[in-house]
């Protein structure tokens, strides 16, 4: 079944079908925020939060659209309402953040281990709107229509931006390496 | 000169044919193009091998806990099934949440388990992330499971037979093309002429009719003389390709 189906399954009461979109979806979420905030504790409130509002709002799901959009702007929002309340993590506290699950894993070797960190560190260095980009079409795989679609821009300017963030996030890294 | 940002659409799969025409000639006369590629698609892996997070167990325990909740609160207000079977489907749930979280921690052992050497673990690495990209959607992301491929000095049949198939079958021509591009470089085995033999013969776009018959003949493969006579036979192949056919029977006959 498609995730809009069973969106839509949701919308007409049959709420167990919520648990399939969040086996579909949780992961990605989880992975959308930890790379804004790089905090386990807070990306899995974040990423709850969005449940919960997809389940409150169940109603106001329009099955014309996708879910994976519908989704990602709830995601958007919930994180902008976060930064509204708590403020923006500097890279500092970041640099405090002990990528405990990449140092604990036994299977990476130590070079590669840096190699992630200073990308990510290289990643936290964009801007937010770059950032946002990246996580969307790098990460998430959306079409750069999905992503017009979510920022409310055209698919051209979307192109753009990807353009300028992997150059940027280009130029930042190598700086690091 | 070619911009960077065509370095981008290149790797990322989102240039026309006529573009990808030009880059692909601008790629053979410019050394210098050829190392910022080298250097972008090497950037584009690191970036797509940056680990997946997992979340702990509390994010699903929290989740599931909610769910059950609004379900007691939609099946009250519609008297709903008995408090007995939401039990049942709450223990279930536990249940699958356990058995799920065994598999991890026995799949994790494994791995941990498993001591190959550098150069081995680097070509699982691309096998892994090649053949899961090769499974999406998006044309883009299969092209850059493609591009993967060039990540491997010696032949592997995995790769190649990955290759192979997705030369044979995607459904985009693009994706194809780079495919078909991507296994040239192990021409010197059987198996990938035959491949090529049977791409000749198959395939019904024109660009991987041409791509075809130009790495056949670059591979100075004598075996595709009867496929490519018969193409000059057909009614339904464009002019461009038999006039391809026909320049590439001269050099191999």
């Amino acid at each position: 079944m498609t995730d809009e189906q069973l969106m839509l399954a949701v919308k007409n009461g049959k709420l167990d079908s919520m648990s399939i979109l969040f086996e579909r979806y949780h992961r990605r979420l989880y992975n959308f925020f930890f790379r804004i905030n790089y905090n386990q504790n807070l990306s899995e409130d974040l990423s709850q939060n969005v449940f919960e509002r997809v389940i409150r709002y169940r109603n106001s799901y329009n099955p014309a659209f996708s879910f994976k959009t519908w989704i990602f702007q709830i995601a958007r929002n919930v994180r902008l309402e976060h930064y509204k309340k708590y403020g923006q993590q500097t890279m500092e506290d970041i640099d405090k953040q002990k990528f405990l699950q990449i140092e604990d894993d036994t299977s990476i070797n130590m070079d590669k281990k840096e190699q992630i960190i200073l990308l990510e560190k290289a990643i936290n260095r964009l801007n937010d709107e770059q950032r946002e980009i990246l996580l969307l079409t790098r990460f998430q795989n959306m079409k750069y229509a999905e992503v017009a679609r979510l920022l409310g821009c055209s698919e051209g300017a979307v192109k753009v931006k990807v353009y300028r963030t992997i150059k940027q996030l280009r130029q930042i890294y190598l700086k690091y390496l | 000169m070619i911009s960077e940002n065509k370095i981008i659409d290149y790797l990322e799969g989102r240039l026309s044919p006529e573009e990808l025409a030009a880059f692909e000639s601008a790629l053979k006369s410019s050394v210098e193009l050829r190392a910022q590629l080298r250097e972008y698609r090497s950037f584009f892996k690191d970036i797509d091998q940056l680990p997946e997070y997992q979340p702990s167990k509390k994010l699903s325990h929290n989740f599931y806990e909610m769910l059950e909740a609004e379900k007691a609160n939609q099946y009250s207000r519609e008297k709903g099934p008995s408090k007995s079977s939401r039990i049942i489907i709450g223990i279930a749930a536990g249940f699958a949440l356990l058995l799920s979280g065994f598999w991890l921690g026995n799949n994790m052992n494994n791995d941990q388990q498993i001591q190959l050497s550098q150069i081995e673990k680097d070509l699982q690495e691309t096998q892994v992330i090649m053949l899961q990209l090769l499974q999406k959607e998006s044309a883009s992301q299969r092209i850059k499971a493609v591009n993967y491929s060039y990540e491997v000095e010696r032949s592997d049949q995995k790769i190649i037979d990955a290759l192979i198939r997705t030369m044979n079958f995607d459904p985009n021509t693009n994706v194809r093309l780079h495919a078909a591009e991507a296994l040239a470089r192990f021409g010197q085995e059987t198996k990938v002429r035959d491949a090529f033999l049977v791409a000749l013969a198959s395939q019904d776009n024109p660009e991987m009719q041409i791509k075809a018959i130009n790495i056949l003949v670059h591979l100075n493969e004598r075996r595709a003389v009867g496929e490519m006579l018969k193409l000059l036979e057909k009614e339904d192949i464009i002019d461009a390709v038999k006039q391809q056919a026909q320049t590439g029977l001269e050099i191999l006959l």
